[in-house]
């Protein structure tokens, strides 16, 4: 059975009255985020829930005791994966550290960063490459449930052990298996890793101008957002950018470097 | 086969769905169009992720046309093949340009079969064309009937001449409607497609 095909796929007339909804009801903009996949996402989550009129999802949202919440932990994309493109990890680490290394203190941005395999992903790379212990990560979110998966460090054993090869191609140099102990079905990742990372709740449509970075990661996360949306997104990143910071985004790296500002 | 009358609507887009063996049927599909072949078309395969691909550099030996893989927010246009891009889902939006996403695999496949017919479905209604060739599991089977729903046509290769027949069996299972064709019957009627 494929819960995202039974039923009858929602039209654009249901989609933007949803949308309408969730954008009065929880100050929610989803408006610029392209429809095909928003489309996608709430016929499957209507399927979920057994649901066949969009008003009866508003209903169950209206009377939620954290609708919003709710609503995005079931609708935004979180499948990733450990060294997902692990030639853009060897990229990384062969062409990007080498340029921020010399600093004392190292400042990343993983922008949406899911239920955190990228994250670790991340921290393996740079502990390899001698860098970890100068880093400063932050990990960002829309999604509450995937930031709380991220805390916990803890997987499939199953989908971890099928990372292996990746890890390699990445570059790893040791084994991926020294990072995580077995425990039933799980694999828990060493604390370690997360000890220069802080988990944070955020809409990326909204900017930081608190924070200056030296690289920030932000890869399928823009394949979900219109291209208008995916400028005010790059402009944002932009300007948390330091001068000769990076921005990395999925399919090959963008080497960016903005002005003094 | 001779000549079948079509009706007036006329096919806009072309989505072909292949797995294990496809390729032996796509190539002589995609030798046979000519340079000229004015519908464009798209080619979900199953592939292997996280390896560099030849994919589109083979199916560009086949053929004059313009091939490529799909790219985010890319318009399609006509004289061109594209190919889903190795693990992202292929999806179609209104204005005729390309969406990814990396959701949950469908059919044990990202990029899945199902997903794009079901996105070109809601875009291109009447106006496309599916084809169903060899291959090892049933990815495509749900995605075909929901373009049949949306009036589009299905044709399906052979499943006794397919290499591997249980992706064509499973949409004929589905989509009784759709019309099952040898690879060479398939060329026929896709070079007729032009003609009107």
């Amino acid at each position: 059975m494929n819960p995202n095909l039974d039923k009858h796929y929602i039209s654009i007339a249901e989609k933007d009255s949803l949308l309408e909804f969730i954008y009065y009801r929880f100050d929610l903009d989803l408006s610029e985020y392209s429809e095909a996949s928003v489309r996608r996402r709430i016929t499957k989550l209507m399927n979920t829930l057994q649901l066949t009129e969009v008003d009866q999802l508003k209903r169950i949202l209206l009377k939620h005791h954290d609708g919003k919440t709710f609503f995005i932990n079931h609708f935004t994309v979180n499948v990733t994966e450990m060294f997902r493109d692990p030639l853009f990890y060897a990229s990384l680490a062969e062409n990007i550290l080498p340029l921020i290394a010399e600093q004392d203190a190292i400042k990343i941005w993983c922008a949406g960063c899911s239920s955190g395999e990228e994250l670790l992903s991340l921290a393996i790379l740079l502990h390899e490459n001698e860098l970890l212990h100068k880093c400063e990560i932050l990990g960002t979110d829309i999604n509450t449930a995937m930031l709380e998966i991220s805390r916990n460090r803890t997987y499939p054993v199953r989908n971890i052990q099928a990372a292996a090869k990746a890890y390699q191609e990445a570059g790893g140099k040791k084994s991926l298996s020294d990072y995580f102990s077995v425990q039933g079905d799980s694999a828990v990742f060493q604390r370690s890793l997360f000890e220069n990372i802080l988990l944070v709740e955020r809409n990326l449509q909204f900017p930081d101008k608190n924070n200056y970075f030296d690289l920030v990661l932000c890869r399928n996360v823009m394949i979900y957002f219109k291209a208008s949306l995916q400028n005010k997104v790059i402009e944002n990143f932009r300007v948390s950018l330091h001068k000769n910071g990076y921005l990395a985004l999925a399919q090959g790296v963008h080497y960016f470097l903005p002005g003094s500002s | 086969m001779g000549k079948t009358k079509y009706s007036k609507k006329s096919i806009e887009l072309i989505v072909i769905g292949a797995s294990s063996g496809g390729i032996n049927a796509i190539r002589p599909l995609l030798s046979a169009l000519p340079g000229d072949f004015s519908i464009p078309i798209v080619i979900i395969v199953h592939r292997l992720k996280n390896v560099k691909s030849y994919l589109a550099e083979l199916f560009q030996s086949f053929t004059s046309l313009k091939v490529k893989e799909a790219e985010e927010k890319e318009k399609i246009r006509s004289g061109y093949i594209y190919i889903a891009p190795s693990n992202y889902h292929l999806l179609i939006e209104e204005d005729h340009s390309f969406s990814l996403s990396v959701d949950e695999l469908i059919n044990f496949s990202r990029p899945s079969i199902d997903v794009s017919f079901v996105s070109a479905s809601e875009v291109y209604k009447e106006n496309l064309l599916a084809v169903v060739l060899s291959g090892a599991n049933a990815d495509g089977a749900r995605g075909a009937l929901s373009i049949k729903e949306t009036g589009g046509e299905v044709w399906v290769q052979d499943p006794e001449e397919a290499q591997v027949n249980i992706m064509p069996l499973a949409t004929l299972e589905t989509t009784p409607e759709a019309i099952k064709l040898s690879v060479l019957s398939i060329v026929e009627k896709m070079l007729g497609l032009q003609e009107l």
